[in-house]
């Protein structure tokens, strides 16, 4: 009868836990959590880079949309032509560059051949380190070979905190520094400023 | 009254004019019927030319029944003359399903031939600069050196010879209570440095910690498209304000002095003296120059965090002199921002200066310079009741309330009015002001594609690495107006011949007369970054870090361009002739005070009317290339 009572209060906060409850947010496709990041669609957290050459639509995907360095990110186009909606026919390449200092770009995967599978051209890239890199698709579009670049953001570079402490305590040393030669400062011109006390009985 | 009413009214009639069409836009709103390309968010796209465009501003054209809405009018009368497409590089048109297209900065041009796309391939910028439709390049060229020309004989037609001194027209802004008020509260200042803090402040978070991606993160945006590209219609109009409320200043005065706007006398630091050899704005310089290497150099406009990087050494610089050093010596001989603005505010239409300069002659306390009980003395160390120029005031007003004779006032002025006093022509000032005009157009120059193949010929030339190419470069850039000023100083002081000062005070006290075309090009230069990606800090702010948020409700707008191309080329146009004009005239006073006969005068000013007329050619022609975006990657 006890154990029952005793419950009972468990059982209360249960039903009223259950009746605050809302719909979670959060679902999952294919095993991974997925988030409203638009409104209108629980889209993956990929980035998404439509283009366009020739006759030819472009898209390319990436998953992560925003990988951290030595994460691979898998990158996938899907072309096909913008009138017909047919898919493109051939094979493509594919070249990523680091965009470094003074507009120079580092090569970081040399120009890979690639053939469609289950529609998409994909292909796996990691980024050694943080930057933007240039992911360059080429291809041959109403004869001729046109390359198209698309901006992708590697990683946060490093956490900012580090950086953020290093400044407010280098701040604050030079505060506690600045105090220290001031007072010593002040102090000595009072000294100089107000004669000694054998001088003052001396007179 | 006219000449210092004039830039307020004409400025006031485009803001009015931008805000009506604005408005407007919502009549305007299409009906779902339209066959016109939209985005989701209702922006129309320029059939054309694939611009967004803003029906408010776009030019309508109708057709069977549906309203079609246009950049430009030449996109509108190429779409009515046949809505086909046209080839970008002949113009003729080119029917639905026949042709060939090519990409260029994200946009399909369409061609009428293989020949033709070749052609545009090779390069492509020169099918796609902004030109005045209707006019071949050569005519507008023309037209400039014309309207330099005739301005130049228009001011010398005027009287020359000693004049009985004509009385300065100014309006006493501090008559006016309200006004009064506003300029002497201590409190109200903080508000306003309060308010600047919290922006600054709200850079670095979003700079530090959020998302790395410019177009996801309002910090380059607010930086370098608002601020920067907004501080120089700030000094237009109401001088050194941004000096007033700057949030450096703020936060190291606050930190100094531990007070928000009270004075004390107990700062916490030690008040030295800036050394004597530095007493110049030789440092300011070096850092501006500096500054430009890093930003083009790194890519600092397109980097949230270097962007917070290069706010936070600035606030280190601040808060460091403001311990060490006595006053605001930072801002008087540091700060670049100060400096570079400082120059620009001699243009200014506002100014802090004596009512009465008999008064201040016989003001024996002088609290203006040593400060009074509610006042400091001037931080920038000027003496105000003889102050003739803005250079080196930050609008404090310490002085305003330091007076107790009501002495000192703020004025409104027309432009220019500093330049046309005799002031002290400084060395310093004048290598400044130099590069400062070399600086414009060398970071105009690096947005276009022509940079890229500048660096790319000297790398493979001299064969340098390309660090070394893009800094060679910029020294030549940098350095190429200066000696081409100096070639045509050295000119005019042997054609002239009756100066009685040597060639080098003759080429300081010149150096003043490009300021305008500085600020005039400087202003059209950023005027495209403002009007063009200034509206996206809109949804930016919503979620300043790019993480997903929505404050305001606005992340999700799309906002077209505020101007179309047309209307922006045409304000590129006149503000480049406006401040080529305004240096003629500042040219005109340099040599009537600097020789005694008109004649003289006259003829030592052709050098630099060629010059002045080669540079207007050089802007027109740069404002007309292709610009990247920041935010393009949006």
């Amino acid at each position: 009868m006890m154990g029952r009572i005793a419950r009972l209060p468990l059982l209360v906060a249960l039903l009223l836990l259950l009746g605050w409850a809302t719909d979670a947010e959060a679902h999952h496709i294919l095993g991974l959590p997925h988030y409203a990041y638009k409104d209108n669609y629980p889209q993956v957290p990929v980035l998404e880079y439509p283009a366009m050459t020739g006759p030819w639509d472009v898209l390319l995907t990436s998953y992560p949309g925003h990988p951290v360095p030595g994460e691979a990110a898998n990158l996938s186009f899907y072309i096909k032509d913008r009138d017909s909606g047919a898919l493109y026919p051939d094979t493509v390449a594919v070249r990523v560059l680091r965009n470094a200092a003074f507009g120079q770009t580092v090569e970081i995967l040399p120009e890979q051949e690639i053939t469609a599978f289950d529609k998409l051209y994909k292909i796996t890239v990691t980024m050694p380190e943080d930057g933007d890199y240039i992911v360059e698709l080429i291809m041959m579009s109403e004869g001729q070979q046109e390359r198209i670049p698309f901006l992708v953001v590697a990683g946060q570079p490093s956490s900012p905190w580090g950086f953020v402490i290093a400044f407010l305590c280098g701040l604050a040393l030079f505060v506690v520094v600045i105090r220290a030669v001031r007072i010593k400062r002040d102090r000595a011109a009072a000294g100089a400023a107000s004669p000694p006390a054998e001088a003052e009985e001396a007179a | 009254m006219t000449r210092i009413a004039f830039p307020y009214l004409l400025f006031g009639l485009m803001l009015l004019g931008l805000v009506y069409a604005n408005i407007d836009r919502g009549e305007a709103t299409p009906s779902p019927q339209l066959q016109q390309e939209q985005t989701e968010d209702g922006v129309y796209i320029d059939p054309i030319c694939k611009m967004e465009v803003n029906p408010a501003w776009g030019i309508s054209y109708e057709l069977d029944g549906h309203t079609w809405y246009f950049c430009s009018e030449h996109c509108r009368l190429d779409f009515a003359s046949n809505p086909a497409d046209r080839c970008s590089v002949c113009g003729k048109p080119v029917p639905d399903g026949e042709g060939v297209t090519a990409t260029y900065m994200g946009d399909e041009h369409v061609l009428c031939s293989e020949e033709h796309r070749q052609e545009f391939k090779a390069d492509p910028a020169s099918f796609y600069m902004h030109t005045m439709w209707g006019i071949p390049p050569w005519l507008y060229y023309a037209s400039i050196a014309v309207v330099l020309l005739a301005s130049f004989l228009m001011f010398e037609r005027k009287r020359s010879g000693p004049r009985p001194p004509a009385p300065r027209p100014r309006l006493d802004l501090m008559a006016w209570g309200p006004l009064r008020w506003a300029f002497t509260s201590r409190p109200l200042r903080f508000v306003g440095q309060a308010v600047l803090v919290a922006f600054f402040l709200l850079i670095l978070a979003a700079g530090l910690f959020g998302h790395q991606n410019p177009a996801l993160n309002v910090a380059p945006l607010l930086t370098w498209t608002v601020w920067w590209g907004g501080l120089v219609v700030v000094i237009m109009f109401f001088g050194k304000a941004w000096c007033t409320v700057c949030p450096w200043d703020a936060l190291a005065g606050w930190l100094e002095k531990l007070r928000f706007w009270r004075k004390t006398e107990r700062g916490l630091g030690l008040g030295l003296k800036w050394p004597k050899p530095m007493r110049n704005i030789v440092l300011a310089t070096v850092l501006f120059v500096g500054l430009t290497w890093v930003e083009l150099g790194f890519g600092v406009t397109m980097k949230p965090r270097a962007t917070a990087w290069l706010g936070l050494a600035m606030l280190v610089m601040a808060i460091g002199a403001a311990f060490v050093f006595e006053r605001k010596s930072f801002c008087r001989y540091a700060c670049l921002v100060g400096r570079v603005s400082g120059l620009y505010a001699m243009f200014s239409g506002i100014e802090v200066r004596a009512r009465d300069a008999g008064i201040c002659g016989s003001c024996r306390s002088k609290e203006c310079v040593k400060g009074s009980a509610d006042a400091y003395a001037c931080p920038t160390f000027e003496y105000p009741g003889g102050m003739e120029l803005n250079t080196y005031c930050i609008q404090c007003n310490e002085c305003l309330q330091a007076c107790p004779h009501d002495n000192m006032t703020v004025n409104l002025r027309p432009w220019g009015a500093d330049l046309a006093v005799e002031g002290k022509p400084r060395k310093d000032e004048a290598y400044l002001a130099l590069l400062m005009l070399s600086i414009t157009g060398f970071h105009g120059l690096t947005m276009t594609p022509v940079w890229g193949e500048m660096t790319g010929w000297l790398e493979a030339t001299l064969r340098l690495p390309h660090v070394l190419s893009f800094s060679v470069g910029m020294l030549g850039l940098m350095v190429a107006p200066v000696l081409v000023y100096a070639a045509l100083t050295w000119l005019s002081h042997a054609i002239a011949r009756g100066s009685e000062e040597g060639y080098h005070a003759y080429f300081v006290r010149y150096a003043y007369c490009v300021l305008p075309i500085a600020l005039f090009y400087h202003l059209a230069h950023n005027l495209e970054h403002l009007l063009m990606e200034g509206q996206k800090v809109i949804p930016l702010l919503s979620d300043p870090l790019g993480v997903g948020w929505n404050l305001f409700r606005t992340a999700q707008l799309s906002i077209p361009p505020l101007v179309s191309l047309d209307v922006l080329w045409i304000m590129q146009v006149v503000l480049v002739g406006v401040g080529h004009v305004y240096s003629l005239w500042v040219a005109r006073n340099i040599a009537r005070r600097s020789f005694a006969g008109g004649a003289r005068a006259k003829a030592s000013q052709w050098p630099l009317l060629v010059g002045m007329i080669l540079f207007s050619i050089f802007s027109l022609w740069l404002l007309k290339q292709p610009m990247e975006m920041r935010v393009s990657a949006m």
